[in-house]
């Protein structure tokens, strides 16, 4: 085995080891990203608050969470001040 | 697009520790465990003490998220950050990342005050949290949701108990926007006091909250 | 072997008494800045966060472990380290030294007798010293294997087998890794008062380290007692330091049942983390040089006895101790 050959085995290692590294860092830390698809969070199941009987689609329940939080307001409470 | 949040204003808290009983009755939280518990600084010393209450604060870069070594949390689009029991290993990882404390094990001593250790190889169990009254991966509003995550009350378009009864309206909790409004308009009139605990390390100083940008399309 | 659970013991106290001292100091000092702050400028709560900032333990009518501190800031600075640099240097370490092994072996081959077997056998390795070793060894490659599990897994795994599909084996792993944990501290501590003797460093241990690259490609021989430098450097920095860093470590993460805070414990997995890491890089090293890489190494540590012309290859002063 003569010596070029040997020398071309050891960066064709070392550039399958680097593109590991670069995988590996891509990897590290996933992005937190809020995607839904196929009824999962990044292949976690879960379903959605407003899927069921009680609200007519996003929108109306949205609605219904945005009214609700505002009624913790005293200030513009219905009745209140 | 609702982004959840919590508000805590210190300057209302009069540690009734209402928040805390709510929670704990309403998701029959297990023994051991506070989803929400309330602290109080200076405790004692007059005109310095100050009381706030604390839990889950679903941040926008979620370090129990990062550091789960089985992936097990996810983050609705509402910004609920949830686990999924199943595949919780009961490392303890989140617990050790977390900056409110908000992960614990249940079981005999993880989590628990001394003296109960029945659990010699800390095997811990599932890690518990809260859950923004959001149920878990389950059926919305499922027994099986109830028994392992607690009541899930955005579904029924309802928002955290803690939030919704405390009586001070000390702590806030719902749609983010929404939240700093009304802060917004109880400091004007308050005059002072404009700092919003706990929001700069959950969700991001303002300009980064790049999770209520993603999610607006 | 000094015993872990004293370490653990004085670590904690050191911990309690310290932070304790400390917290309490800066809560008072809070206060006071506190109250002339109101006095000031009404509603100005600065000292207030800045004593939560600091992470001491408030009041709460909560029963738990650090119940009280409201925000603890280390376990930002302890994601950083175990998603950075302990996954990336320790997996590239992972990579690149089996990788080197492998090239050495291309190039070099295995190290391989001079003369010719003689057929006559000496005794290496007793009975209970061979059983020792391989209680070491198989709960050593069993925690190695759990162990890179747990930390690159989620990495390698997920996308191959899901979520589901890992969380079975995670946890599995999890409790094996921590039932097996003091099971490798006994082996160890058994290992260490077993093959201490043989293991002292002498002057011919030097020349023998001088000449190493020489010895390792077969060029030269230098005489050595039973073991030679590199072994007797694999059992006071592999065996025993590296085995009480990570076992001390790996006990304080393994029973969290005194009262560790989460800042013992944080640290605990930085060292535990580092330090395994580079046991089981180096432990490859070992293998291989029991394994494929010496000719009739392995048959001394799996039957106890080595050939004649192996004995006085490769331990000299050894072979004529026994001999005479």
């Amino acid at each position: 085995m003569s010596n070029a050959i040997i020398v071309k085995r050891i960066l064709a290692v070392l550039f399958a080891a680097s593109l590991a590294v670069v995988f590996q860092t891509g990897c590290s830390e996933p992005s937190q990203g809020l995607e839904y698809r196929d009824g999962r969070y990044a292949g976690k199941p879960d379903t959605p608050n407003w899927q069921g009987d009680a609200f007519d689609g996003k929108r109306n329940w949205e609605k219904e969470i945005k009214r609700r939080t505002k009624l913790q307001s005293e200030y513009t409470r219905p009745g209140g001040a | 697009m609702a982004r959840m949040k919590f508000l805590c204003d210190a300057e209302r808290c009069i540690e009734c520790n209402a928040c805390v009983t709510a929670c704990k009755n309403e998701h029959e939280v297990p023994w051991g465990i506070n989803r929400r518990r309330v602290v109080t600084i200076n405790d004692g010393q007059v005109g310095a003490e100050k009381s706030m209450s604390v839990a889950c604060m679903h941040c926008s870069d979620a370090p129990c998220m990062a550091v789960c070594p089985v992936d097990c949390f996810y983050k609705t689009e509402d910004g609920v950050v949830l686990h999924d029991k199943d595949l919780c290993i009961g490392c303890g990882y989140c617990f050790y990342a977390c900056p409110f404390g908000a992960p614990q094990f249940p079981a005999s001593n993880a989590s628990a005050p001394g003296g109960q250790a029945t659990d010699w190889f800390g095997a811990r169990g599932k890690m518990d949290k809260c859950t923004f009254c959001a149920g878990g991966p389950e059926e919305n509003g499922s027994e099986a949701e109830f028994s392992k995550y607690g009541r899930n009350r955005l579904s029924e378009g309802k928002l955290p108990l803690c939030a919704e009864m405390c009586s001070t309206k000390a702590l806030l909790g719902g749609d983010g926007d929404v939240l700093a409004d009304i802060y917004r308009e109880r400091v004007t009139v308050r005059g002072k006091g404009a700092e919003v605990w706990g929001w700069g390390t959950a969700y991001g100083k303002p300009g980064q909250q790049s999770d209520t940008a993603t999610s607006d399309k | 072997m000094v015993t872990p659970k004293l370490f653990l013991t004085t670590w904690l106290l050191l911990c309690s008494v310290l932070g304790g001292a400390v917290a309490t100091a800066v809560a008072d000092d809070a206060a006071q800045k506190q109250v002339r702050r109101q006095a000031e400028q009404p509603l100005n709560n600065a000292p207030v966060w800045r004593a939560v900032r600091y992470g001491a333990e408030h009041s709460t009518q909560a029963t738990g472990r650090e119940a009280g501190v409201l925000i603890q800031s280390a376990g930002e600075t302890w994601r950083q380290i175990r998603n950075g640099p302990i996954t990336l240097y320790g997996g590239l370490l992972l990579i690149l030294v089996p990788i080197s092994i492998g090239l050495f072996y291309q190039w070099k081959g295995p190290l391989k007798l001079n003369g010719h077997p003689t057929g006559r056998l000496v005794q290496r390795f007793s009975y209970w010293e061979r059983l020792i070793h391989w209680s070491v060894a198989i709960t050593f490659v069993i925690l190695a294997v759990t162990g890179i599990l747990m930390l690159f897994g989620r990495y390698v795994l997920i996308p191959l087998i899901g979520h589901g599909g890992f969380a079975w084996f995670a946890q599995i792993s999890k409790n094996v890794h921590n039932l097996v944990g003091p099971l490798f501290i006994a082996a160890v501590a058994c290992m260490f008062v077993m093959f201490v003797r043989d293991n002292v460093w002498h002057s011919i241990d030097w020349q023998w380290l001088k000449k190493a690259p020489q010895v390792l490609s077969g060029k030269t021989h230098v005489p050595s007692g039973k073991y030679n430098a590199a072994e007797k450097g694999w059992f006071w920095g592999g065996v025993a330091l590296l085995g009480l860093v990570v076992g001390i470590s790996g006990l304080i993460l393994d029973f969290p049942n005194f009262e560790q805070t989460r800042a013992t414990m944080q640290v605990a997995h930085v060292v535990h983390g580092v330090g395994a890491l580079i046991f089981v890089a180096a432990s490859l090293g070992h293998i291989y040089m029991g394994t494929i890489g010496t000719e009739g190494a392995y048959a001394g540590m799996r039957t106890g006895y080595v050939d004649e012309t192996w004995a006085k290859e490769h331990h000299e002063l050894w072979f004529k101790e026994v001999n005479s």
